[in-house]
């Protein structure tokens, strides 16, 4: 099933899982658009462009007038800066006889998956601030693809620049999946029934090519309750 | 208590997206119900209706279950007044926007208890859920609000959800993955897009203050809209109304207000560019446009106009001619064989004066542009509209080929005109009927002067052809006109309430008739002279049949073949593709819940010419289902779920390539006598000096090497779309859309070799002339596209609004389709020559791969943040934060390879091998397997709009883009390769590189970026003026 099927079938879903809902003064559902810089060796797999964003469906369960437990269902991108990893220089060095590889390599790594949330809501400080905090489960997948040109080069006299024998393109696709449970929270502002706005740190784990990294997902997001 | 009704903000509705009602394209209606205060149907009630927009009051009653319907409004705010005996209500407003149907219910108390305490609630307005269609409709409002500065449909189109571009740093409109050649641009109703590209921005018929309205229709499941497989970008402009109203803009900005781009950090040894040094730094003139719209009543109530007109100065452009390079020869005398640079010195033409290479000359454009628009009411019932612009563009100093020579500069003009005449009709309670007829005109016309004589092209000895004497094309030709005429037609028929709920029967039709007349003669003569080379005092050379083969610059050719003339057959014959569409459909709302559109559509195209040829006749039928649910019965909770078909409409560029109309045949014959190297003019174009015969015939080229499978149909798409939107009470909406498409049927060409050809390959003895493509349709072509779409907006407050959309979207396919997203026709190598392939072990994946297209963008959004206040002095302060994320387009891995096929084909009896590609394109790994670096930005808009004098206000507005002058690293080069002669086609081989040293380069400069290759930078415009 392709992403955006399953994306689909879990918006219809929570869709009429909140529209039931929404009639239920105890239980309310939410979106939340949000995003913000990561920190951390997270960053790494998708070449330290460092940012996030996110879509997350919310169940708002009520447990008094100042507290609430709050289950997420979200899908989160992790966009990928390119990197230029490698270059064949130009005029290659002079180098002892033998065989030679150069190459020129660009990386562009980025992730993205679905996680789901549970957190523990308490209004506190003042009138619509709210302290929440709780796990979050993430599935996320990273792809990290790689393009260039490789030369292998023989020198069959010292110190001098060799001959080329055989160029290769490089053009790798790696697919990682990541299964990560964190710890996330945050502090929100409720304007008004319907309006918040949160800013929240996620702990996060992305599995790229350069093995499991885990980092910190800080986001604002904007909420709306159905 | 007294609460006044509420009123939903231009800016709510303004990005209403989604769910209206019926598809009407130049206006919208308003449905409700009138009841007590007890939720009492009141039927008898009288509703009159009054708006700036129309002309006098649109009266009505309430029927007997309370409902009413005022159909064919044009677009505005309305005044709502509910009179009935015994009941008080007051006013309420509502924006009705364009094509669609706004619904409200209207509260009304009783005298008596009036009399104790005024309380008069009327709920807000809503889009009704009958509207058949995914659209997104954006007002002059709300683009006086946001940080854009110009209202090309291009421009605003982009705002809305589903709507991207073709490339990531830019490129033509693609709605949900259509090819971009495949929307409809219409304006009034009118369709403006260009015969060939199949695209406009439209601003060359309107003045950005005239549009009203701008619908983007992305999934237009009515069978009203058709001849698309994207999706349509309609605008409406503004009409008079009984108040005189004016709006003067000038749009201001200088180069220095640009930053310049940063290099980024620099990587030693990477190749690193430095060439391209960003924008202002070299000159910093005032960037200035002015335009003046202005609107009032002719006769009140009955005769309305508005008239506009762009007062944009003359623009004078410096250019320069061809900087001539390269030269082996000096090419002050015949090149020698082998050249000796060092015994040649350079000749006149290589300075940098004028006439000379490199030499500077200034280009004039000098537009003009007039529009108008006339509405007249023969009641409130019954209106015609008259609409139509005139814009010129007359150019002065045009730079078309390679040249030295200031006499081969041309004059060109670039026309665009559209006219419009419709009828909307309301009869009785049940029935509306609309008609249009509209004209669109383009005209391009360029070249030189006949009495200016022959053009003469001569070759220098860097390989390229310079032009002497005069200009290509003829200006006496008549141009090339690209005409569209359209009729129209639209039923609409209401059926009374029963229990079986009620019906909405739409029915039509719609006649495109797309004209294309160009003559596109080649030359001012009718012929032109092709000589091997040009002396310093003048003189022409040209080559005798005895002279060998010559330096490396003329690879495979020698001198003889160089020097030839070039004699045109012109037809002035019209090229005509004719589209008839029919469609019917039924709306039938079941309840208050649920709602079935059943719908189908048929269009048929007919390609011919004037003479007599018929190239193409295709028919095809679309059906169109959509089933709506509304779980609350109030348009609060509406989901969706459709399927439709949409067949594409056929583009002069596909259908002209098999009509002589407009493509001229041309003759080469070769130089008549032996090697001569000093020809006057008057010796070199004289055509006694030619062999034009069959013993010089050299070759010819046109559209009789084409021709087309007669059964060949127009593509389609097929559509499934699921949609959830809720609406609150203010106007604040989410929508969530999936939408799934699947094209079929793209043109493609078949270039088949050996045992496998379906066609003869034409060889004529002597005449070098070969079919070169054969065109019909290609099931094995493919393109898929899924999305999720996002779209909301947010009213945190009376001031404040946040709102935008979200786009996530997948676009596959194995080749971009023969009218892929370049506006020329091109086939996909899939199915050419395939033998060629596969005698060699190379399959699709090798030279055709599946992947992701060039329109392939996974992220995309537009977040606003707005500000609106309107201060009780009349003022109004706005400000507007645009959040714009762009995900990265792709690139492919290819190298283009030395093909096979003229080995074949000279295996082939009959088949002539140089007519036969020498080269085709491999890749490696899928199609778009390199994705570049998404993109993200602010851009600002602060505006202020105050009352100066009566009703005379000033208005000011400061965009700055890029706000936080955020540079971002978008592309790099792709660059892969070390040099073609590193390969060979061997699959399996590798690259085998036998012989290449590191004297030849070894930087691949693949990774490599320069300025240009970041966005981001701040710039900033100045949009000033007076409003009456």
């Amino acid at each position: 099933m392709s992403l955006v099927s399953r994306l689909t079938s879990r918006t219809a879903l929570l869709l009429c899982l909140g529209t039931a809902l929404s009639a239920q003064d105890a239980m309310t559902f939410q979106f939340k658009m949000g995003g913000g810089p990561l920190s951390g060796q997270v960053r790494k797999v998708t070449g330290d462009a460092g940012y996030s964003f996110s879509g997350t469906f919310e169940l708002n369960q009520k447990l008094s007038s100042e507290s609430a437990l709050v289950y997420g269902l979200g899908y989160r991108a992790f966009p990928g800066d390119f990197q230029n990893l490698s270059f064949i220089p130009n005029p290659r060095p002079n180098q002892p006889v033998g065989l030679y590889t150069y190459e020129s390599r660009v990386r562009k790594g980025e992730a993205s998956g679905f996680h789901l949330s549970a957190m523990y809501r308490k209004d506190m400080f003042m009138e619509g601030m709210y302290l929440q905090g709780g796990l979050v489960l993430g599935f996320y997948k990273s792809t990290t693809t790689d393009t260039g040109t490789r030369l292998t080069v023989n020198v069959t006299t010292a110190n001098t620049s060799g001959t080329v024998t055989k160029t290769e393109t490089i053009n790798s696709r790696v697919n990682e999946t990541a299964t990560s449970l964190g710890l996330t929270g945050g502090l929100g502002f409720r304007f008004n029934d319907r309006y918040t706005l949160e800013l929240n740190l996620i702990q996060s784990s992305l599995e790229g090519v350069i093995g499991k990294k885990s980092g910190i997902a800080a986001e604002v997001a904007f909420g709306v309750r159905f | 208590m007294n609460r006044s009704p509420i009123r939903l903000s231009l800016l709510a509705l303004a990005l209403a997206a989604a769910p209206a009602l019926v598809a009407q394209e130049s206006s919208g209606a308003i449905v409700g119900t009138v009841k007590d205060k007890s939720g009492n149907v009141l039927a008898g009630a009288e509703i009159r209706l009054t708006s700036p927009a129309l002309q006098g009051t649109r009266s009505l009653r309430s029927d007997e279950g309370g409902g009413f319907r005022a159909p064919l409004l044009p677009p505005g705010a309305y005044t709502i007044l509910v009179v009935k005996e015994g009941f008080v209500a007051p006013k309420s407003t509502l924006q009705v926007g364009l094509g669609q149907t706004v619904r409200t219910e209207l509260i009304m108390a009783s005298v008596k208890a009036a009399e104790s305490t005024v309380e008069v609630i009327a709920t807000a307005a809503s889009v009704d859920k009958s509207d058949a269609k995914s659209s997104t409709n954006i007002t002059s409002e709300f683009m006086d609000l946001i940080p854009r500065t110009t209202r090309g449909m291009d421009t605003v189109a982009l705002l809305a959800p589903g709507v991207t571009v073709n490339n990531a740093l830019g490129g033509r409109v693609q709605i949900r993955g259509g090819q971009t050649t495949q929307n409809r641009f219409l304006l009034n109703g009118t369709d403006i897009a260009d015969n060939v590209f199949g695209n406009t921005n439209g601003r060359q018929y309107y003045v950005d203050d005239s549009v009203s309205e701008t619908q983007v229709i992305q999934s237009p499941v009515n069978p009203r809209y058709g001849n698309f497989t994207g999706g349509i970008i309609n605008a409406i402009t503004r009409t008079g109304s009984n108040e005189f109203s004016f709006i003067f803009r000038a749009n201001l900005s200088r180069n220095a207000w640009s930053a310049t781009s940063p290099l980024g950090p620099f990587q030693p040894g990477t190749g690193q560019s430095r060439g391209n040094v960003g924008v202002g730094v070299l000159e910093d003139g005032l960037n200035r446009s002015y335009s003046l719209w202005l609107g009032g009543p002719i006769v009140k109530d009955r005769l309305w106009f508005a008239l506009s007109t762009k007062l944009d100065p003359s623009a004078y452009t410096p250019q320069n001619f061809n900087t001539i390079t390269g030269l082996n020869t000096g090419d002050t005398q015949r090149p020698a064989n082998p050249p000796n640079p060092a015994s040649i010195p350079p000749g006149p033409g290589f300075g940098t004066g004028p006439g000379e290479s490199g030499g500077p000359f200034t280009r004039t454009d000098s537009p003009k542009f007039y529009e108008l628009k006339l509405t007249f009411a023969i009641n409130a019932n019954h209106t015609l509209e008259l609409a139509g612009n005139k814009s010129e563009l007359p150019q002065v100093n045009r730079f078309y080929v390679n040249t030295i020579d200031p006499n081969t500069l041309v004059p060109q003009t670039n026309d665009n005109e559209y006219r419009t005449l419709s009828y909307k009709g309301v009869i009785g309670n049940n029935l509306t009927i609309e008609a249009r007829y509209s004209y669109k005109h383009q005209l391009l016309s360029a070249g030189g002067d006949p009495a200016k004589g022959d053009p003469i092209r001569a070759r220098y000895s860097n390989g390229v052809y310079y032009i002497f004497q005069n200009g290509i094309f003829d200006k006496t030709d008549g141009g090339d006109n690209r005409n569209i005429d359209t009729w129209t037609m639209h039923v609409q028929w209401f059926s009374p309430k029963t229990s079986w709920g009620t019906h909405i029967l739409e029915g039509g039709f719609e006649l495109l008739n797309q004209d294309r007349q160009a003559a596109n003669a080649q030359s001012p003569t009718g012929r032109q002279f092709f000589v091997w080379g040009r002396n310093a005092d003048g003189t022409y050379r040209a080559a005798g049949k005895a002279e060998g083969v010559i330096g490396n610059f003329d690879y495979g050719k020698n001198a003889f073949d160089l020097n030839f003339v070039g004699l045109y057959i012109v037809d002035k014959g019209t090229a005509n593709t004719k589209t008839s569409s029919y469609y019917v459909s039924d709306t039938w709302s079941l309840n208050d819940h649920w709602q079935l559109l059943l719908g189908g559509r048929y269009d048929k195209v007919e390609s011919s010419d004037t003479l007599g040829s018929t190239t193409i006749s295709s028919n095809r039928f679309s059906p169109r289902v959509q089933l709506t649910h509304d779980l609350k019965g109030d348009q609060s909770w509406i989901t969706r779920l459709s399927f439709a078909r949409y067949v594409g409409k056929l583009n002069d560029s596909f259908t002209n390539l098999f009509t002589l109309a407009g493509n001229p045949i041309t003759e080469f014959f070769g130089w008549r006598g032996s090697r001569n190297d000093s020809l006057t003019y008057a010796e070199a174009t004289n055509l006694n000096n030619w062999e034009v015969s069959a013993a010089g015939f050299q070759g010819q080229t046109g559209p009789k090497s084409r021709t087309v499978d007669p059964s060949t149909k127009a593509p389609y798409v097929d559509e499934w779309s699921l949609g959830g939107r809720h609406t609150w009470n203010d106007g604040s909406f989410l929508a969530m859309t999936f939408t799934t498409r699947k094209w079929k049927g793209f043109f493609n060409d078949f270039l088949r070799i050996g045992g496998e050809m379906e066609i003869p390959l034409r060889y004529i003895p002597g005449t070098q002339d070969v079919v070169e493509g054969h065109w019909g349709t290609d099931d094995s072509l493919t393109r898929d596209y899924k999305s999720f779409e996002i779209e909301f907006s947010n009213r945190l407050s009376s001031r404040w609004t946040f709102a935008g959309n979200y786009t996530y979207a997948i676009l596959r396919g194995n080749g971009e389709g023969s009218e892929g997203n370049n506006p020329s026709v091109a086939g996909d190598p899939i199915n050419n020559y395939a033998s060629v392939h596969e005698t060699r072990g190379r399959d699709l994946s090798y030279y055709a791969p599946d992947g992701y297209l060039t329109g392939d963008q996974r992220h995309r959004a537009r977040f606003h943040l707005d500000y609106l206040n309107r201060t009780s002095a009349g003022a109004v302060y706005t400000a507007s934060v645009l959040f714009n994320y762009d995900g990265g387009g792709n690139y492919s891995l290819t190298r283009g390879l030395s093909f096979e096929a003229p080995t074949d084909a000279a295996a082939t009896p009959g088949a002539n091998p140089d007519l036969y590609p020498s080269s085709y394109t491999r890749f490696y790994g899928p199609r778009g397997l390199g994705r570049f670096n998404d993109t993200f930005n602010f851009d600002l808009k602060v505006g202020a709009d105050v009352p100066l004098w009566s009703k005379l206000r000033f208005f000011a507005e400061v965009t700055v883009f890029n706000v936080f002058n955020h540079w971002q690293l978008a592309t790099y080069s792709t660059l892969n390769g070390t040099g073609t002669t590193l390969l060979t086609s061997d699959p399996n081989a590798g690259y085998n590189a036998t012989g290449r040293t590191s004297t030849s380069g070894n930087n691949t400069g693949f990774g490599t970026y320069g300025n240009g290759s970041y966005v981001g930078g701040r710039s900033v415009v100045l949009s000033t003026g007076f409003k009456w």
